[in-house]
């Protein structure tokens, strides 16, 4: 139901994703909380439908997901890595530097390894260090993931990769930043076009209007 | 019951995934699934050594163990021939799908995606098609 949920919002079908999401919720709703599936998988989608529909709706709900699957007291490892992924994409939604700060240092176990299957760990930690101002590791750790992704053969990963990596360029116009990161979003709409992954194609092209000016 | 007979084994193999998960205790789990793994071979069981190796990679998955788990995914899997367990063999060839995308192996994911929907097709299970879908 998780992958169905991002799979439609990631194609632009935010009415049905929104079905599934409410099913997920609704499944969390009827169990007890702790680090289960019903709490998990709402703790890590939310997150990430947000940054395709790019408003921050049920980041409450995510939140209190991942807390209530934290604080249980009998949370496993990859439970806790899962949570912690959550609270880690909110804190880039909300750039809030003290909780990614946090997070980065907890999520290290992620590197080189996709969590769940939804998102590249060395791009989670991009996404932290970019908002905690440290673009330089950010840099690094996009090109990690981008190297990853592409060695995989997992093109939609790579195509939100080299989004967030040129936002990161972008930021740091150091020299030659704004032409890699031309080249970085032409690279993701291409592939986001291919794919028919509609809201990072807008994404994207909003980013390359901006630069291009 | 005697510690090491042959019905321990598959006590200590069920008990080990339950110490893990349920109680949070790796390392006494990874002692009882060696007690598990020696009983079954002596024993030469290749049905109890597959679903020892299974719930072994089922829990190094929730311990963020993927290389240990990789390697226990591709020893249960040696034996499915001779164990003829088609739920384990299901469980374990998704286990060791999931494995491999994780670490973004996407060739070895397809392949072992592959054997499990077959495997889970044959024994028709919804859990197990699922999973492997």
């Amino acid at each position: 139901m998780g992958f169905r949920t991002l799979l439609e919002y990631e194609v632009g079908d935010f009415a049905a994703g929104e079905t599934y999401l409410e099913r997920l919720l609704e499944a969390m709703r009827l169990s007890s909380p702790g680090p289960t599936m019903e709490y998990l998988v709402p703790a890590i989608a939310i997150p990430l439908v947000n940054r395709n529909t790019g408003v921050g709706e049920r980041s409450e709900a995510a939140r209190s997901a991942a807390e209530d699957a934290l604080s249980s007291g009998y949370v496993l490892p990859l439970g806790a890595q899962v949570a912690r992924v959550g609270l880690a994409l909110l804190a880039v939604e909300r750039r809030d530097v003290e909780a990614a700060t946090q997070q980065f240092s907890a999520l290290q176990s992620t590197r080189g390894n996709m969590v769940m299957t939804t998102i590249n760990g060395e791009r989670v930690l991009g996404l932290l260090s970019h908002t905690m101002g440290n673009l330089d590791q950010a840099v690094a750790h996009f090109v990690d993931a981008q190297a990853f992704c592409r060695k995989a053969g997992f093109r939609p990963e790579l195509a939100w990769t080299c989004c967030d990596y040129a936002d990161t360029l972008k930021e740091r116009d150091a020299e030659g930043d704004r032409a890699k990161a031309i080249a970085l979003l032409d690279e993701s709409l291409a592939i986001s076009s291919e794919l028919g992954m509609r809201p990072l194609m807008e994404r994207v092209l909003s980013r390359r209007e901006i630069l291009k000016a | 019951m005697q510690p090491d007979s042959h019905e321990a084994g598959r006590l200590l193999s069920e008990y080990a995934r339950v110490l893990a998960i349920e109680e949070g205790n790796y390392e006494d789990a990874q002692s009882a699934f060696a007690q598990a793994l020696v009983i079954a071979r002596r024993e030469q069981d290749a049905t109890l050594e597959m679903r020892t190796l299974t719930h072994a990679c089922y829990v190094d998955s929730w311990y963020l163990q993927w290389q240990e788990a990789r390697s226990r995914t591709a020893q249960a899997i040696e034996l499915a021939d001779q164990a003829s367990d088609l739920r384990a063999e299901a469980q374990v060839r998704s286990y060791a799908g999931l494995v491999r995308i994780l670490s973004g192996d996407f060739e070895g994911a397809h392949y072992h995606t592959q054997a499990a929907l077959s495997v889970a097709e044959r024994l028709r299970d919804r859990t197990w098609l699922i999973f492997a879908l």
